[in-house]
């Protein structure tokens, strides 16, 4: 097996972090641990352009800052990236495009968003990534890709479980993003193998 | 107005979309005071998008440095107030008004639509153009213009917010619709819109944004100067056309049916003692309302409303109606109705034995404030010439006798129509300042001082401004450069938030701009009188610090913005804080003698965590919260209980009188061996618990339920700092944020720690919740290390410590 790093645009993931990260059909993917959860993130960030919006579901500690994070690194994002509970927003310049982190963990009703600064940006400029957003999901506009993340409950007892992921894109760029993100998750099974 | 005919240097800018646009010209009033002369000496425009903060005060700079002039020659500044994005609005006037602080410089404010029409004629564009200004969310600001060779004339009254549509219907309903120039960076979107419905006269996408000089001329035309204000910087406000969403929403829901709440039941005001609050009128008011109305005006001429009249008001649009109420009973009772520009105050009533308690002014302060966000500029009434209670409380307020109508109650009895500039003249309730815009005399007397004074100013430097709004207090405080706090001022906006249940960003960043001036006045003068001189200056001051981060980034803008354009205009120091080290540096009030390494907790609303302070600025966090933060928890608690917000104060008072073992709650994460905090599962539990009672139809025993709660977030929150003292081997801990504020925790921490030989520091209690004298002994302690901060300096919502 190489031990050459594979490309996610500004970051690269370690081969390490690649072998935690399998393709199981178009929209369906399961990582193991951290680092894999981490690399499908930098595959989806190097995926995301400009006005992009992504809904990002799951249980507390499922993985969607993790996820971010990894976004965060492929866009060239060096600073530090936390949940934005208290804050609801926080913007991360990348080299070419600003990264919107949201955590809607705190609003609970759509009415909310536009007073929180939401609506102000979400699929209007820069690359939305959006937690806990999808009992607000259909105000964050139509066009849009929603990964839920869950966690395995067929993995061994005693160890954590993998995190299994599915994509439901919806309109012109929901559904780029997730064939971006479908054939770099491919490219990088194929990049393992060789 | 101030006198300036002889010529002045105006620097002028406008943020409020994404162009920044900034211009430095001469400045003369006419000598028939019908507009004033101007001559551009440079100018900077360019797009900018989301870095208006980071931009704004360099480029001022740069302009200036290009027209050979500093900011010293300044006499004027001029702001667009919109309408626009919020945000930038807000960045662009919180900056004026520092500028404007600065040196006593009158502020002007001038439509950004009207800067767009400007640019438009500057383009040569004559005829009809139609300013077409996005307002994000499908909607637009539309303003139609006639431009001849003097200018643009307005052909609307005040500006609004349309959905796109509806705006592209009305004007291609127009005879004249074909002739219609198109302009305004709404066109970006919606061009085609206007395209289909026949509109297809654009003009060139270069002049779709104000300019720096367009702006300038839109302030100093005829119309733009009656309209650009007294020069009082604090009144100088954005234009936003609408209330926040909140808001929007509330007053959509309060004419409809809505089943009884705590509000109106007013049992959450008892438990907390919360005397005298005020909230929009519902449906459920209208016949404690009526009753109050017919009580009031039983021997007066006026005649009383009935229920069916108050409950039609709340369907209509463009009104305003406010309550004030005592732990359930209703006191107060004013509403007004927005029509042309002007509020007309349709009625006021204040039960009999709470009148001079000041209630029809604070209602008639937050009706008008409705009223001038949904564009009136003017408020209007009329009351009965003899009332002479009502007319010098209306006349205290601003309101001057514009006509009298003989008769108009009966025989002999007239009635008086009086008008008032909005904002009204309402002052402050105590020693607190209100976070509205406040009316006074301006520009400030400024004294010429002894020497002694300038030499006990000279002697307590260096003297530092901090300011603090990274969440819902508008806060200022002066510090000498012996650590003495000369100036400690709080506004608090609580109680424009309580009735949604949270801290509403919008609404907070809206506050911090109405009271940012009134505050830093307030400060200063505090400061002064604590050194026996007149008020202080900006120009007294050795800098000024002000929280960069943590907190909402729509609210820390607003300080941030004001302190840049203080420190530039009076050419001193700039430093940015972070909020979280300001709690830490809160003990110091209490422990002054406090020394590092210690282990503090910080619990807040928005905060949980465990910190080793190694030395001041050297800090490693060992834990937080995975999850809510305890105040977040006592507040959703709170709510689930129905005691509304916020939840800390009223669970910690119901707590001390219940058993804190009668129900078992789980106490997340004790034993997992680290200093994380998980506080959701706690909170789920106390819900689950209550919604099981009810249904098993069993009444909860509330104090029981509370002590319960607070026991368990106290068991954790006081076994991990034990953990963290003893493995830190340390003998000081600290606490700080709102929920230090907790007594039982703060006895808790005393004993447990205590027992084992810890000195527990808490800040004393007025300390604990958001203040800015703690941000002060930070921002002094980096002067006097010489860390000052650029000019280019943004808000860190995100900043760890």
């Amino acid at each position: 097996m190489s031990e050459t790093r594979f490309a996610a645009g500004a970051t690269e993931i370690e081969p390490s972090g690649a072998r935690c990260v399998m393709w199981e059909g178009d929209g369906h993917f399961r990582t193991t641990g951290p680092e894999g959860t981490w690399a499908l993130g930098s595959l989806l960030g190097a995926s995301l352009e400009e006005g992009d919006v992504v809904v990002l579901s799951g249980d507390l500690g499922a993985g969607k800052t993790n996820l971010t994070k990894g976004a965060a690194a492929a866009l060239g994002v060096t600073e530090p990236v936390t949940s934005p509970t208290f804050n609801i927003q926080a913007v991360h310049e990348g080299d070419n495009l600003t990264l919107f982190h949201f955590d809607l963990y705190r609003l609970d009703d759509p009415d909310q968003l536009g007073d929180a600064g939401v609506l102000d940006v979400v699929g209007v400029e820069g690359a939305s990534l959006v937690e806990w957003g999808e009992d607000f999901a259909d105000a964050l506009g139509a066009d849009r890709l929603d990964i839920s993340i869950t966690r395995d409950v067929s993995s061994p007892p005693g160890e954590e479980p993998a995190r299994l992921f599915s994509l439901s894109p919806s309109g012109p760029r929901g559904c780029a993003l997730a064939r971006s993100l479908d054939s770099s998750v491919r490219a990088l099974m194929e990049f393992l193998d060789a | 107005m101030p006198n300036h005919e002889k010529g002045l240097v105006a620097l002028a800018f406008d943020t409020s979309t994404d162009q920044l646009a900034c211009a430095v010209a001469t400045w003369a009033l006419r000598p028939d005071g019908n507009g004033a002369d101007v001559a551009v000496l440079a100018s900077s425009d360019f797009p900018c998008r989301r870095r208006g903060n980071v931009e704004l005060v360099p480029t001022c700079l740069e302009v200036l440095g290009k027209a050979g002039r500093t900011m010293e020659d300044v006499g004027l500044v001029i702001v667009g107030r919109g309408p626009g994005s919020f945000t930038g609005v807000r960045i662009g006037i919180a900056t004026a008004k520092g500028l404007s602080c600065g040196r006593d410089l009158p502020l002007y404010g001038a439509s950004t639509l009207d800067a767009v029409a400007w640019r438009a004629w500057l383009g040569g564009a004559r005829g009809l153009v139609g300013v077409v200004a996005d307002a994000m969310r499908g909607e637009v600001y539309p303003g139609l213009y006639q431009l001849d060779d003097g200018g643009p004339t307005r052909l609307f009254g005040t500006e609004r917010v349309l959905k796109a549509p509806k705006a592209v219907e009305e004007w291609a309903a127009r005879s004249d619709a074909a002739s219609i120039q198109l302009t305004g960076d709404g066109l970006k979107k919606y061009q085609g819109l206007y395209a289909e419905a026949g509109l297809t006269a654009v003009l060139p996408a270069d002049l779709w944004a104000p300019s720096g000089e367009s702006l300038i001329r839109a302030a100093a035309s005829p119309a733009g100067l009656a309209a650009a204000g007294s020069g009082d910087p604090a009144l100088v406000l954005p234009v936003y056309t609408r209330l926040s969403d909140a808001e929007e929403n509330e007053l959509a829901r309060l004419g409809m049916k809505e089943p009884a709440t705590v509000a109106t039941t007013g049992c959450d005001d008892v438990l907390a003692d919360r005397h005298l609050q005020l909230r929009p009128m519902g449906l459920n008011d209208v016949a404690q309302v009526a009753e109050l109305d017919v009580a009031v005006f039983s021997d007066s001429p006026h005649t009383p409303w009935s229920a069916a009249l108050f409950a039609d008001e709340l369907s209509q649009s463009g009104r305003s109606w406010w309550v004030a109420h005592d732990q359930g009973e209703l006191v107060g009772v004013a509403g007004g109705m927005v029509v042309d520009g002007a509020v007309e105050i349709l009625d006021v009533a204040v039960a009999q034995p709470r009148r001079r308690e000041g209630i029809a002014r604070r209602l008639l302060a937050r009706v008008t404030y409705d009223a001038q966000m949904l564009g009136a500029e003017k408020a209007t009434l009329e009351v009965f010439s003899e009332n002479r209670g009502a007319v010098a409380l209306y006349e205290a307020l601003g309101f001057s006798t514009v006509a009298v109508r003989p008769d108009y109650y009966g025989s002999g009895r007239d009635a008086l129509l009086m008008d008032a500039p909005l904002p009204l003249a309402v002052g402050s309730a105590d020693d607190r300042p209100d976070p509205t815009a406040q009316v006074r005399p301006w520009p400030p007397m400024r004294p010429s001082r002894s020497h002694e004074a300038l030499q006990t100013i000279a002697g307590a430097q260096p003297i530092v401004l901090a300011v603090e709004s990274s969440c819902d207090e508008t806060a200022m405080a002066v510090i000498a450069g012996d650590g003495r706090i000369l100036a400690n001022v709080v506004a608090t906006q609580i109680d424009f938030h309580a009735r949604f249940g949270g801290v509403v960003p919008e609404i907070a960043s809206r506050k911090h701009t109405e009271a940012v001036v009134g505050v830093f006045e307030e400060a200063m003068a505090q400061a002064g009188e604590a050194l026996g001189t007149a008020p202080l200056q900006a120009t007294d001051l050795a800098a000024v610090g002000v929280t960069q981060g943590p907190g909402l980034v729509g609210a820390l803008v607003v300080g941030v913005a004001f302190s840049k354009g203080l420190a530039a205009m009076a050419g001193i120091g700039l430093v940015g804080v972070n909020h979280l080290e300001g709690h830490l540096y809160a003990n110091l009030f209490e422990t002054p003698d406090l020394e590092p390494p210690f282990v503090a907790s910080l619990v807040s609303g928005g905060h949980t965590m465990l910190v080793h302070v190694r030395d001041w600025g050297d800090y490693e966090v060992l834990g937080q919260t995975i999850d809510d933060a305890v105040g977040e928890a006592f507040d959703k608690v709170a709510k689930a209980l129905g005691l509304g917000y916020p939840g800390g104060p009223v669970i910690s008072k119901l707590a001390a009188e219940g058993d804190p073992r009668a129900i078992a709650f789980p106490r997340a994460l004790l034993h997992s061996h680290d200093y994380r905090f998980s506080l959701s599962g706690l909170k789920t539990a106390v819900i689950t618990y209550i919604e099981a009672e009810n249904r098993a139809g069993r009444p909860i025993d509330m104090p029981d339920l509370a002590a319960s709660f607070q026991a368990a977030v106290i068991d954790v929150q006081v076994s991990k700092a034990l953990t963290a003292v003893e493995a830190c081997s340390l003998d000081d801990f600290c606490v700080g944020g709102g929920v230090a504020a907790n007594p039982a925790l703060r006895s808790a921490y005393a004993e447990k720690l205590g027992e084992r030989g810890v000195r527990v520091t808490v800040p004393p209690l007025s300390a604990c919740t958001d203040n800015a004298a703690m941000i002060a002994l930070v921002a002094l302690r980096d002067v006097q290390a010489g860390r000052l901060a650029e000019l280019s300096m943004d808000a860190e919502p995100n900043w760890s410590l």
